[in-house]
């Protein structure tokens, strides 16, 4: 489902990001990708959906280079990847069920089909009773809730979570991450980046650490460290 | 590209409810512009039209009876060809007069239709060597009393000081105009600027789930462009009224000589029509830099 290829990515002054790596995830896969503030996770995830290109190598996604997509099909690119993150990114202006019915306005999808996969969506995240609420009306993880819901609504392939848990308790976070595994299960393939040694151990997925830019360990059914 | 009508009018609205103030005062500013430009060129045709009789350098007309004989004709053509202090000079026949009049009253049907080809005066376009007035007129005046002359007409320096002051009012809209156009042309950028700047988050996101490129920029752009095209829309009522005043500036004793200083009807819709163009050109061409600028897709 995704590939690199001795991928780096250098930023301005010579600040390396990523370095040489190369590693291959497959359909389905829940993968966690771990190490300090600066070890390059977040490159690694712009870089899977394109937000930033690399210096040198090639990235696969859906065994297609990515490298060689011309710029009007992005966002094409984009729908098969949903995003989460750890600030949320919701829209304050606009109720639940209409931040997430944002994610299939505009890339088009007909009323009729928006009408019935938010409702269904916002069961699945269990937000069905909050739907008309504003974010700011919303909990810290009912808010990831909401996220979740808009990136998973386009039943995208792949499910790119930076940081999901940064901003949440302990108790809230292991809601999130039972959700995250419900997504997983339906064969979505799922990349966290994360600092919750707890989470990660607990879960016993594969776990990629990145040091300074470097690949240092790729480790089925790993711990944090 | 796939998206709904009704999307891109909400998002449209947006940003004319977030800051209606920077809204209209660009709005105001392409008009003002728009309005400039624009009445640099009612001025200029309206002088046009009115002295259309004078251009090239002609002093003075001699119009014969409409029912001059040939040899009456041929007599003044003749004066005309011998006298040294003639430059040069061109016959107008009925034909071309009767073509002349019916574009001067082009506005005015019922004028334009109690005449026939028959009732046109011929006429000689004269140009002297010596433009001065007092020359001009001893010369004009010399043929007052010929045989088969109707009327002999000089260009008196109301008319020449119409067309200076016409040179001038046009370069001073001109300039104006040029001036106005360029702060409008910043000020929708910085509009648009500002658009995208509190719109950020949700072009992030449009981003992140897929939207193409050309949703995202789409309401920009076309926020751009209406704020040009209402510019310059609203300057159709200012010209109207701008022309009627000409209208009656050229009613004054003065100017009788003039026929209409005002410009043609039909002329003034395709200056409505091209400072729309202008307006709506400004806007796309100004949101697009902008869009190219602030705006990563």
């Amino acid at each position: 489902m995704i590939k690199l290829e001795n991928v780096s990515k250098v930023y301005k002054g010579d600040v390396v990001a990523l370095r040489n790596v190369t590693c291959e995830i497959q359909k389905g896969e829940f993968v966690f990708l771990v190490g300090p503030s600066g070890s390059g996770k977040s490159t690694f995830m712009r870089l899977l959906n394109k937000e930033e290109n690399p210096d040198n190598g090639v990235i696969y996604v859906a065994g297609k280079d990515i490298g060689r997509l011309s710029g009007w099909r992005v966002p094409f690119l984009r729908r098969n990847i949903g995003c989460i993150f750890q600030d949320f990114k919701l829209l304050d202006n606009r109720t639940v069920s209409q931040n997430v019915a944002f994610a299939l306005e505009v890339i088009g999808r007909p009323r009729h089909v928006i009408s019935t996969q938010v409702p269904a969506i916002l069961e699945l995240v269990g937000l069905s009773k909050k739907a008309d609420n504003y974010p700011e009306e919303l909990s810290g993880g009912e808010q990831q809730r909401v996220s979740i819901a808009r990136a998973f609504v386009n039943r995208p392939l792949i499910l790119l979570a930076d940081e999901p848990t940064g901003n949440l308790d302990p108790a809230t976070s292991v809601g999130i991450m039972k959700l995250l595994d419900r997504i997983n299960k339906t064969g979505t393939t799922v990349v966290m980046a994360t600092h919750d040694r707890g989470i990660v151990d607990t879960m016993r997925k594969r776990v990629i650490e990145l040091d300074h830019g470097n690949l240092a360990r790729d480790q089925a059914r790993g711990v944090y460290e | 590209m796939n998206f709904r009508i009704g999307n891109l009018f909400r998002e449209l609205s947006y940003s004319m409810r977030r800051s209606p103030s920077l809204f209209i005062g660009t709005l105001v500013t392409i008009f003002i512009s728009l309005l400039a430009l624009g009445s640099g060129i009612i001025v200029g045709q309206a002088v046009d039209s009115a002295t259309e009789r004078w251009k090239d350098d002609v002093e003075f007309i001699v119009f014969l009876n409409p029912d001059a004989s040939d040899a009456e004709t041929s007599s003044v053509t003749n004066k005309l060809q011998s006298s040294p202090e003639i430059d040069r000079f061109t016959f107008v026949d009925k034909e071309a007069a009767f073509v002349e009049f019916q574009s001067m009253f082009r506005d005015s049907d019922q004028i334009r239709e109690s005449v026939a080809i028959a009732d046109m005066p011929p006429s000689f376009r004269i140009v002297p060597e010596n433009p001065e007035s007092d020359v001009v007129e001893t010369l004009a005046d010399g043929f007052r009393d010929d045989p088969g002359v109707f009327e002999v007409v000089a260009a008196v320096d109301t008319i020449k000081d119409i067309e200076n002051f016409s040179d001038k009012v046009n370069l001073v809209f001109l300039w104006v105009g040029i001036a106005l156009l360029l702060s409008a042309l910043l000020l929708v950028y910085n509009t648009i600027r500002t658009t995208i700047f509190a719109r950020r988050r949700e072009v992030e996101v449009m981003r992140l789930v897929g939207a193409s490129n050309w949703y995202i920029r789409l309401p920009f752009m076309i926020e751009g462009v209406l704020q040009g095209l209402l510019g310059g829309a609203l300057t159709l009522p200012v010209f109207r009224v701008w022309n009627n005043f000409l209208a009656s500036l050229g009613a004054g004793d003065g100017l009788a000589l003039l026929a209409d200083l005002r410009a043609p009807d039909r002329n003034l819709i395709w200056i409505w029509v091209a400072m729309t163009a202008l307006g709506a050109i400004i806007g796309m061409v100004a949101s697009a830099f902008a869009l190219s600028r602030f705006l990563d897709v």
